[in-house]
């Protein structure tokens, strides 16, 4: 009787508390809807496919130019930082050293703590001022690559580190080489984690409007090479949401491009979602 | 190689399992990833010539392509302005595109003296030494004014208050609205007796620069010094003009000081009001009373008196300089900024300045890298010297006056340019 | 030859793998030819250390070291243009600014992760633990622009005309709640500890996801087949083995929360006192830097100033994260024999 009164009380606290989890979501969705029906009130009413694909003009206009520029400079900052974020973890987790592997992995939290306005002024110093290039698309994609390593590599980092013991020491143990345990088993069972982490990378770079600020400047038109000044969604909201209200569109296209921007970020993260969903799937087939 | 470990295959997750599977089809390797960041890398890079290239033909609004693209970078408050200035421009000098941006006076100045934009915009003058250092010349394209605007419930007129009453309620020696300073100034009006709230700029700003040179010159007590960012003795911060109308409004017994291009958003906003400004004869120095000032002393901010304050230093001084603060700087009797030699000889014919007027300048070289490129630099800014005046009305501005575009183009024709 | 002597090794059969590995796994082979590629891989491994020595020697370059004497670690701060002698330039203020804000939305955002991924790696289904992953990311992706100015347009008023005088009379006794009506304002510490807190919730929660998700299932069957509840294999299994990836999740949120500018710079009112209560306006470093860097142009010594802050603001990451090492490894350094004896405990 005792044993089962007391597993009576366990079960039903491991179902009150299931619930009272729930309550977290209430705290997080709540600001979420929030935002997103204020910013669908404000973007919406006036939007069209011009503002896709018109350039901006005057007080109206379109945002094509700050959708490429987006696309351009993130793509960029994407390639840069996942190879190197990507690779830097690979080494840290198997090859470094312990001392070393300590230290990279601190200065990865390190880097990911650098205020974004202080890696714009690094930015604006080293890329715009000293080079010479003025303001520049790849000024901006560097600097942005700055801003994502950290998410990708200390992701991948302990993505690496959580792959069971057991299949890295069986592995060995049957005769693979290092790179062949990391890139058949670690590397597999690391994958959808790995994408989380470039999924965070983009998403945190998409919405950082100091960096680029400072470094791309910003542009009302296409740009057509990479060392021009370029616009981005993150910086028109910046800059058309200090016009006075009663000015032209700034105000309906600064939430246009906060639209357009969560947009682009909610495809990228249903995308990598239902990649790593399948993949684990495959992944479970593959065990099992 | 036997290791225990080894001997624990029998759990399902072990490499046997995956080993018929694991073909090199399906082998994913570090490798990939490096692939996929190059062809991302690739796709960026192509995306971004070949989208330049073929999409700006497809959007409206421009005719092609540009072929030369003028720079911009500095204050976010002349920034709507070229904003506007942009297409117009590009419609009668097709292919020449102004490339404006908001960062902050600073950033424009720093990128003019470095030479990395065309054009650094800044709210404040960079001073002529510094100027003439790094061979720039300041432009001014616009005059702009700044409102004392207040949130008092249950006052929806305009009140008197000047330069000397704004600087100690800053400072925090005056804390209510029914201070004795402020009721001398307004006769007849009820003030409330609730403690007033005086709200700045957070972020750097021109709007900053002109509100603390109103105080720094109005009243002895004022301690801060002036400049684009100050550290304030009393009251909260908002960024941004927007910000700080958006905080005032909800802020009752609030007061902030608010760039003029706003005057329709806070004409809107039932809450708000704006002032008044006295001219230097209503300041008094702490305890001086203000018995003979009347109501001419205080100033509304119509254009005739914005205007008229952006000419004095050209009518009072000789040389004549736009490279000046004009805050109080035409009254006669004015303190002045280190530079401003404010004029001393203003006549009772001319219309009355309204006190807290600045210029907001360009920064341009005058021995630019590219001689050929800055021809279309000064092709800009004299065709917005020359027309812009029918544009300024959309961004809240002021068209220069006669006297000012006189000077300016005297000074674009020191300007190295080429054909 | 491979791993042997270096952890407890696991049983064969019938007891899982007690613990993960270590976050530092020791280069495991002693061969030379290994050792050698070992070193060889290291600077590839030491990618960000160089980036954070690249951004650290920029500043220094950018600005020319200073020391401001003795007052740069008082709370004393007082800029007046053009009067260098009037100016004091204690970072105290800004310091302080950080610990609170930054500190309290660690916490929150920790406390509201752990229970996010928990359920959705235990107790909800795998459609709706899909859908609310998506949503939670999602908050990822606003821009923190748009997290600044729906703090200040939606939020501001809310918490300084509402909530901040109600929570004053409710639970003033507090410390931190209570304090001079005075402080409460529509801008202050409070409202930028929310905003930081819901920012930083996707980076965290996801890591912790990620982490709860690797713990080998078995360890998991293991503790269910014993006849542990959800919860409580929740609790002792995954929420211990996947701890590193929790801990690593926190120090990465803790950069974010440091790092914020935007949002809390538009939120948390300048002050530039020391705060009496949470309702206080107050600034933070990285706001700091935010609201002068442009004004820094027109004054060498304020750009120094912030440089510095900088340089500051890295110091304490580094002091975090160096403190955090020390406790994971003393924490390793146990568990690995109360582990052993442990691991069954949530099956009890």
């Amino acid at each position: 009787m005792h044993s089962s009164g007391r597993m009576r009380r366990r079960l039903l606290f491991d179902r009150v508390i299931g619930w009272a989890l729930l309550l977290a979501f209430v705290v997080v969705l709540f600001p979420l809807f929030d935002m997103l029906y204020w910013i669908g009130a404000n973007a919406l009413p006036t939007m069209s496919w011009g503002t896709l694909t018109e350039n901006q003009v005057g007080t109206g206009g379109g945002l094509y130019p700050m959708i490429q520029g987006t696309f351009v400079i993130i793509a960029i900052a994407t390639a840069i930082a996942a190879a190197l974020g990507v690779l830097a973890a690979f080494y840290t987790t198997e090859y470094a050293p312990a001392p070393i592997a300590r230290i990279a992995r601190i200065a990865g939290n390190l880097l990911a703590g650098v205020p974004a306005i202080v890696l714009g002024y690094f930015g604006y110093f080293l890329l715009v001022l000293y080079t010479g290039w003025g303001f520049t698309a790849l000024g901006a994609a560097v600097t942005m690559a700055f801003f994502m390593i950290p998410y990708i590599y200390r992701t991948t980092d302990i993505a690496l580190t959580s792959v069971p013991r057991t299949q890295r020491e069986a592995a060995l143990a049957i005769g693979s080489r290092r790179h062949q345990y990391l890139a058949r088993i670690a590397f597999r069972i690391a994958l959808p984690t790995i994408l989380t982490g470039i999924f965070f990378a983009m998403a945190l770079g998409l919405g950082e409007a100091a960096p680029i600020l400072y470094t791309a400047g910003f542009s009302s038109t296409p740009i057509t090479n990479l060392m021009q000044p370029t616009g981005t969604l993150a910086v028109a909201i910046w800059q058309f949401y200090d016009f006075p209200a009663t000015y032209g569109h700034f105000l309906a296209l600064a939430f246009q491009a906060a639209f357009l921007s969560i947009m682009i970020v909610l495809g990228l993260n249903v995308a990598v979602q239902l990649l790593s969903d399948r993949y684990r799937r495959r992944l479970r087939g593959l065990y099992q | 190689m036997s290791t225990p470990a080894a001997s624990a295959p029998s759990t399902n997750d072990s490499l046997s399992g995956s080993a018929p599977r694991g073909s090199r089809r399906r082998a994913f390797s570090a490798g990939m990833v490096v692939t996929l960041a190059v062809v991302l890398l690739l796709a960026g890079i192509g995306a971004g010539y070949a989208v330049g290239k073929y999409g700006s033909g497809s959007s409206s609004g421009t005719s092609g392509a540009c072929t030369t693209t003028i720079s911009e970078t500095g204050s976010t408050l002349i920034y709507p302005y070229l904003q506007i200035l942009s297409p117009n421009y590009t419609a009668q000098w097709p292919g020449i595109c102004l490339s404006p941006e908001g960062t902050g006076s600073g950033t424009g100045i720093s990128s003019a003296e470095s030479g990395v934009v065309d054009i650094g915009g800044t709210d404040a003058y960079l001073l002529p030494s510094t100027a003439a250092q790094y061979n720039l010349i300041n432009v001014p394209i616009a005059i702009s004014a700044q409102l004392a605007v207040y949130n008092l419930p249950g006052i929806t007129t305009h009140l008197n208050l000047n330069g000397t009453i704004l600087s100690m309620i800053y400072q925090g020696a005056i804390t209510t609205w029914n201070n004795p300073l402020i009721a001398a100034a307004n006769p007849g009006v009820a003030l409330p007796s609730n403690t007033i709230v005086p709200i700045h700029r957070s972020d750097g700003s021109g709007d900053t620069f002109m509100w603390t040179s109103l105080c720094y010159l109005s009243w002895s007590g004022w301690k801060q010094g002036y400049g684009t960012t100050i550290t304030w003795p009393v009251g909260p911060g908002a960024t941004g003009n927007a910000g700080m109308v958006t905080t005032l409004s909800s802020t009752p017994y609030g007061i902030a000081y608010i760039g003029i291009s706003y005057l329709s958003e806070i004409e809107a906003d039932k809450a708000l009001q704006y002032a008044a400004l006295g001219d230097n004869n209503a300041n008094y120095n702490g305890t001086v009373s203000s018995t003979g000032v009347g109501q001419a002393n205080y100033i509304m901010p119509t254009a005739a008196n914005i205007s008229a304050d952006a000419n004095l230093a050209l009518v009072n001084l000789a040389p004549p300089s736009v490279a000046i603060s004009l805050i109080l700087g035409g009254v006669p009797g004015a303190t002045n900024l280190a530079l401003g030699k404010g004029g001393t000889n203003a006549t009772a014919s001319y219309p009355t300045p309204y006190p807290d007027t600045n210029l907001e300048y360009t920064l341009i070289s005058t021995h630019p890298k590219s001689p050929s490129h800055q021809k279309w630099v000064v092709n800009f800014l004299e065709w917005a010297l020359t027309y812009g005046g029918t544009y300024t009305q959309y961004a809240h501005f002021l068209p220069l006056t006669a006297e000012v575009i006189g000077e300016d183009m005297l000074a674009l024709n020191s300007v190295e340019v080429s054909a | 030859m491979v791993g042997a002597g270096e952890e407890p090794v696991p049983e064969p059969v019938g007891r899982p793998p007690t613990e993960l590995p270590s976050p530092e796994r020791p280069a495991v082979a002693t061969a030379p030819e290994s050792r050698f590629r070992a070193w060889l891989g290291s600077p590839l491994a030491l990618i960000p250390l160089i980036l954070v020595l690249v951004v650290a020697a920029v500043l220094l370059i950018a600005s020319g070291f200073r020391y401001f004497g003795p007052s740069f670690w008082s709370a004393d701060y007082n800029f007046v243009p053009g009067s260098p002698n009037q100016s004091i330039w204690g970072i105290g203020v800004f310091v302080t600014g950080t610990a609170i804000t930054a500190g309290l939305a660690l916490v929150l955002a920790t406390v509201l992760s752990l229970a996010l991924s928990i359920s959705i790696v235990v107790y909800l289904p795998s459609t709706p633990s899909r859908i609310l992953t998506i949503l939670t990311n999602l908050l990822a992706g606003i821009p923190s622009v748009v997290y600044g100015i729906w703090g200040f347009v939606i939020l501001a008023p809310y918490f300084g005309l509402t909530l901040e005088p109600s929570l004053r009379d409710a639970i003033g006794w507090i410390p931190g709640f209570g304090g001079p009506e005075s402080a409460i304002g529509p801008h202050g510490i409070l409202l930028a500890v929310f905003l930081l807190t819901i920012m930083i919730i996707p980076l965290t929660t996801a890591l912790m996801r990620e982490a709860m998700r690797s713990v080998p299932n078995d360890l998991v069957e293991a503790g269910l087949a014993l006849g542990a509840t959800r919860w409580e294999v929740a609790r002792r299994v995954r929420m211990r083995s996947a701890r590193l990836g929790i801990g690593s999740a926190i120090l990465l949120g803790f950069g974010r929360a440091v790092g914020e500018s935007v949002a809390v710079a538009m939120v948390i009112g300048a002050e530039t006192k020391l705060p009496v209560s949470l309702y206080s306006a107050s600034t933070t470093m990285a706001s700091f830097i935010f609201y002068q860097l442009d004004s820094a142009f027109f004054y060498p010594d304020l750009l120094q100033f912030l440089v510095e802050i900088a340089l500051v603001l890295l110091g304490i990451a580094l002091a975090v994260n160096l403190v955090a090492q020390r406790l994971t490894t003393a924490e390793i350094a146990t568990s690995t024999t109360v582990g052993a004896a442990g691991a069954p405990e949530g099956a009890r």
